[in-house]
């Protein structure tokens, strides 16, 4: 008897350690989180009351989401569409225009990284063209390619290009010389050079770019679907303004900002991956 | 192994002829490097004739240019003066001929172990078959010992390792000439110890690596490792002070010949030179 009693109770002990510890973790990493959230729906709250009704409260914003969240592909004709269908359209034209953007931006990157006198001829390009409001870029787009939905793209695609374009240049530029002269010594093509030197020399500056470019891409598109109007989250958000219900435009920008941190925490998972590869992990 | 060594001794004395064209040969070779204004002389006079089969080692403080000879031997570095002419060619350019091991290793991070290596020897040796080339590539890390580590990454491996890797690469290439960069100059004394004698084993097994021309601050591996010591005066603006022939017999013996009368001499002398 005495022995069961010395045993049992210890394992159970041992299983109620690993829970308390586990729940510990959970509540030192949720805590803040929570507490964080509380004080901004609390200031929001206030800021609804001394508003004196203008502005929705958390809670009415909350019943919203929920509605909106609870039926998100419906699709009753042009201007009445599901939240999740604009999240979608958004988030197409998003990577379509980041997509077509790095895709420049890196080769030409690249290749401004590798040459100096190529930096110099650029360089005061980039420079007067970086500072320029994406949507300055939306007239433009639209006088050529006739199509508003299209001339966002273009304006994401403009606004992709610099952040990518920079830090690849940066990234190649700063290869070791001494890597330089391996591929040297031992007579890499160019091929060689690139894939086995260049390319994964330059990746983490690379990746950076590429996650700044898409921090941007989604800042500009909610403004570039207000003007261009259709579908997409900006074009709901604009929407709701005229429909007089900030309920939405709250839940909107509520999902705008979780969807870009989602995007965001991708871009850095993928980044330590990769240098966690690079050092010989897994 | 050992008449291949004994071999390679008389490669100096008995069976090259005195005429026989040079493997390298630099004349009046200097270095200046643009500062302010103006530019900084390093290097002045170089006067040095290499034959095939010799091992050379540069010595002198930090500073004297004695790296900056070895990049311009590599073809890494452009001379400003004089004429510096390997196998009866001006050299131009890097070339898998004149393999360089740097100070760092220098070895792709995101590759493994082999295809570090794989890397150089597909790149170099063009007339390999695919098949060839990996067999040479396992050979030579066999060689060096690392049969059993091949699919690890650098990082993943101590400093002695990794600089084996990179002497490995270097030897895969089948250089005329091998140049090493303080090889050794970041490990500790034991690891030092026991790549020495692999170079040594490496080159004197290599019937295609004659050559090699090592940069060194030690005066004990500079020794040891050399025929001659080219012994730098000090910097800026510096030149050779003198050549030392090291007169030991190969094989060498480390520990026998650290208790001769030669070694020490040689030793004293060195420290002398380099003191004053």
């Amino acid at each position: 008897m005495a022995q069961m009693i010395d045993i049992i109770p210890r394992r159970e002990h041992s299983a109620l350690t690993s829970m308390r510890y586990w729940l510990k973790i959970i509540w030192q990493t949720l805590s803040p989180i929570i507490i964080g959230m509380l004080i901004l729906a609390s200031l929001w709250q206030g800021a609804a009351w001394l508003s004196g009704g203008n502005l929705p409260t958390p809670f009415a914003t909350a019943s919203t989401l929920r509605e909106l969240l609870s039926d998100p592909f419906y699709d009753n004709g042009p201007n009445d569409k599901g939240i999740g269908i604009q999240l979608l359209a958004s988030l197409g034209r998003v990577f379509t225009g980041w997509g077509i953007g790095i895709a420049i931006a890196i080769p030409l990157g690249m290749l401004l990284g590798s040459s100096a006198r190529l930096r110099k001829m650029i360089a005061p390009v980039i420079e007067i063209l970086r500072p320029v409001s994406p949507l300055a870029w939306y007239p433009l787009g639209l006088a050529v390619l006739h199509n508003a939905p299209k001339a966002v793209v273009f304006a994401i695609v403009i606004t992709s290009l610099w952040p990518t374009l920079v830090n690849t240049t940066m990234g190649v530029q700063h290869i070791p010389a001494d890597l330089k002269a391996v591929s040297k010594v031992f007579r890499f093509s160019r091929w060689r050079y690139v894939s086995k030197v260049l390319l994964p020399a330059a990746f983490p500056a690379i990746l950076t770019g590429m996650r700044l470019s898409m921090g941007i891409a989604w800042m500009v598109i909610v403004a570039g679907e207000m003007l261009a109007g259709g579908t997409g989250l900006g074009f709901f958000v604009w929407d709701s303004w005229n429909a007089l219900s900030l309920e939405r435009v709250m839940s909107a920008i509520l999902i705008i900002g979780i969807t870009g941190l989602c995007l965001d925490r991708l871009f850095s998972l993928l980044g330590q991956r990769m240098a966690a590869w690079q050092e010989g992990g897994h | 192994m050992a008449p291949r060594l004994l071999a390679r001794t008389s490669v100096n004395s008995a069976i090259l002829p005195m005429e026989a064209a040079p493997l390298l040969e630099i004349s009046g070779v200097g270095k200046n490097y643009p500062s302010g204004q103006g530019q900084i002389n390093i290097l002045r006079e170089i006067e040095l004739t290499i034959q095939s089969g010799e091992f050379i080692s540069f010595i002198g403080h930090s500073g004297c240019g004695k790296s900056s000879l070895l990049n311009m031997i590599a073809g890494l570095t452009s001379i400003s003066t004089g004429t510096m002419v390997f196998d009866g060619k001006p050299i131009e350019a890097p070339s898998p001929e004149r393999a360089m091991v740097f100070q760092h290793y220098s070895l792709l991070p995101w590759l493994s172990v082999y295809q570090n290596v794989y890397e150089a020897v597909d790149s170099v040796q063009t007339e390999l078959s695919k098949a060839e080339r990996k067999a040479l590539t396992d050979a030579v890390l066999a060689r060096v010992g690392l049969s059993n580590h091949v699919h690890k990454k650098p990082m993943q491996l101590s400093g002695g390792m990794r600089q084996r890797v990179a002497i490995a690469r270097a030897f895969a290439v089948h250089p005329r000439m091998l140049l090493l960069d303080e090889p050794f100059g970041a490990l500790d004394a034991l690891t030092r110890g026991s790549l020495q004698e692999e170079l040594l084993d490496l080159w004197s097994g290599d019937a295609r690596t004659e050559t090699v021309v090592m940069v060194t601050h030690d005066i004990d591996e500079a020794i040891y490792l050399s025929d001659r010591i080219v012994v730098f005066s000090d910097g800026p603006s510096a030149t050779i002070k003198e050549i030392i022939t090291v007169d030991l017999p190969r094989p060498r013996d480390k520990q026998s010949l650290m208790t001769s009368q030669t070694w020490n001499n040689l030793r004293t002398h060195l420290l002398l030179s380099l003191h004053c």
